[in-house]
């Protein structure tokens, strides 16, 4: 009992110190959860609308939702519906009065890779009143026009054209065709020209013998046309062979322009295949250009001389105020 | 070599330094502000085309996206541009809708120099409808609102010339363009100080002063066709017709109004070519009515 009485000075009024130091510690818990609330906007009153889209790619939860590029509020849930997916957005209540009923959303993407939001776009005709939109209620949806559907529309005008020249080359490759006809004929006329070519050495040949005949009966009379029979029959065989050489050419000048159209045909085939790779490149090529451009403009050495676009009014002319003027 | 590396290699270091010096640049406007602009921009380039009809879209367009980030300037601007374009397409009542976003009791505070441009372009719709008292009104309306530097005083005070002028108070008409004259001689607006010539003009031939008649409208001329407008061109020329037959030179006065045909039959005036051929044909008949007949001594 003693010992109990006796107890050390540190421990008086323990108990009110642990208490304190609980409830300090449950406090501070409180506190930041009150605070994490706070910063994901419990505090703050939201609207929500919804739209319905054909699908949901590129729209997730927690997107953020923008107006005029200021974010309003964010995608709070996505439900596969009747309609396709029905994706509901909550808007801090503030801006509602900026959002009439007739406004349309869209999927929108920040530069070409930048991260997609879902932007508001407000409808209805200048002058007319416009009534905000109120829980629950339903805007249309834009569905986008992306870059791949912008380069499948480019595919689709291209596809035709790339078929019809397919069509030409694969009509040309054709042995029934018209030009591969054509080719051969040229082929059959070449592999004739040698035969002919004989038939004139033989022709010529007979000619010689004949002259030769004629010149034994005719020696005497016809000396001098034995001369001249002997100088041609000497420089017939030169002219023979030469025009046989030249025949042989033209056979080897077929055959390489043959083999020429196509190795050309094939080299189309390729060259066609690499279009649409050769546009998407271009295409992006392009956009780099206009980032460099824009990095330019934006440059010291250029800024100062490049107009900044301004508002134009058109002059109040009090001419209009007759009646000559008012008509023009 | 070493000689010659050595100021471009100080150059090259400088060259940052330039940098720094230069201005910083221009805050690019609030994106709202931006779609208002290219709005205008478009609007502006449909009209210069010709295509009335597209202006109209895209200053509609244009209003529209001023008013949903409450930019007064954009509203104002466009919303005056807007009149113009429905008034040259003779739809006088869009037109008066139109600036009623400004002339009508609204949250947004306009300046005073729109709020004087937007009077005074009523004043132009109503006199134009023959509508006098109502123009006149909102004539002073638009001088009320005028202060010191506004750049529409001139027009107000060539309207207030024109209107006396179709009243028949020629006082009143040559004082009112007296002043829009000085007043745009003084602010460079050309354009004013032609219309203040040509109401002066008008004032001569109807007192018979053929002489300065012809002084002033010879001046407009000269302005006007600097500034190539046709319509102004067609009526400088008219009047300079006016003011020769007003003298008793035919020959003049038919070589003003032939100019005056070729003008508006090139911009396909068809009003102003027909006028312009009755008054040459008129002239005819006036001279043939002036020829002694045969056997007068």
């Amino acid at each position: 009992m003693q010992e109990e009485q006796a107890r050390p000075r540190r421990f008086v009024g323990i108990e009110r110190k642990v208490s304190f130091f609980l409830l300090s510690a449950v406090l501070g818990v409180v506190g930041v959860i009150v605070l994490i609330g706070y910063k994901q906007g419990i505090f703050v009153r939201h609207t929500t609308i919804y739209f319905h889209a054909a699908d949901a790619f590129g729209i997730n939860k927690g997107m953020a939702v923008r107006l005029f590029g200021l974010p309003i509020g964010a995608v709070s849930d996505l439900d596969i519906s009747d309609r396709g997916v029905k994706v509901q957005l909550s808007i801090i209540s503030d801006y509602t009065p900026r959002v009439p009923k007739t406004s349309r959303a869209r999927l929108l993407r920040e530069g070409y890779i930048g991260a997609a939001n879902i932007q508001l776009v407000p409808g209805g005709e200048p002058g007319q009143p416009l009534q905000p939109v109120v829980d629950g209620d339903e805007i249309e949806y834009l569905p986008a026009r992306g870059v791949a559907e912008l380069v499948d529309d480019l595919k689709t005008q291209l596809t035709p054209v790339i078929g019809d020249l397919r069509k030409l080359i694969v009509d040309l490759n054709q042995p029934n065709s018209d030009f591969r006809k054509s080719l051969a004929g040229a082929n059959a006329v070449m592999q004739q020209l040698p035969d002919t070519n004989r038939e004139m050495r033989q022709m010529l040949h007979d000619t010689d013998a004949t002259v030769v005949a004629v010149g034994r009966q005719a020696e005497a009379t016809l000396g001098s046309l034995g001369r001249v029979s002997a100088q041609l029959e000497q420089q017939l065989p030169v002219l023979t062979t030469k025009l046989g050489t030249t025949l042989d050419s033209l056979k080897d000048a077929s055959t390489e322009i043959r083999d020429t159209t196509r190795k050309n045909g094939e080299a189309l085939h390729q060259a066609l295949g690499q279009v649409p790779g050769l546009l998407r490149e271009s295409g992006e090529l392009v956009r780099d250009g206009q980032d460099v451009v824009g990095a330019a403009r934006n440059s010291w050495l250029l800024r100062d001389n490049i107009e900044v676009k301004s508002m134009r009014s058109l002059p109040v002319d009090s001419f209009e105020s007759t009646g000559a003027g008012a008509r023009r | 070599m070493r000689s010659l590396t050595s100021p471009l290699r100080a150059a090259l270091l400088l060259a940052p330094l330039a940098a720094c010096v230069a201005p910083p640049p221009a805050s690019p406007p609030a994106s709202g502000e931006a779609a208002v602009i290219e709005a205008n921009r478009r609007a502006d380039g449909y009209l210069r085309n010709g295509d009335l009809e597209g202006a109209a879209r895209q200053y509609r367009e244009a209003i529209r996206l001023a008013r949903s980030v409450e930019d007064a300037e954009g509203i104002a601007a466009n919303a005056i541009n807007l009149s113009i374009v429905y008034q040259r397409l003779g739809r006088l009542d869009d037109a008066r809708a139109s600036l009623g976003l400004l002339l009508e009791r609204g949250q947004l505070g306009f300046s005073s120099e729109r709020m004087a441009q937007a009077a005074l372009r009523r004043s132009v719709l109503d006199l134009e409808e023959q509508r006098t008292a109502s123009g006149v009104e909102w004539l002073d309306r638009a001088a009320g609102y005028c202060g010191r530097d506004c750049t529409v005083s001139a027009a107000i005070q060539n309207v207030k010339g024109q209107v006396a002028l179709d009243a028949g108070r020629l006082d009143q008409a040559a004082a009112g363009a007296k002043a829009a004259l000085a007043a745009s001689r003084a602010s460079g607006d050309r354009a004013e100080a032609a219309n203040a010539l040509r109401v002066l003009g008008s004032v001569a031939i109807r007192k018979g002063d053929a002489g300065a008649a012809a002084a002033n409208l010879g001046e407009a001329l000269a302005i006007d066709r600097d500034l190539a407008a046709p319509r102004k061109i067609y009526l400088d020329l008219i009047g300079l017709g006016r003011a020769s037959a007003l003298r008793g030179d035919r020959a003049a006065a038919r070589s003003f109004y032939e100019r005056a045909r070729a003008v508006s039959e090139a911009d396909r005036d068809t009003d102003g070519a027909a006028q312009a051929r009755f008054l040459i044909e008129a002239l005819g008949d006036n001279v043939q009515a002036r020829q002694p007949s045969p056997g007068t001594p």
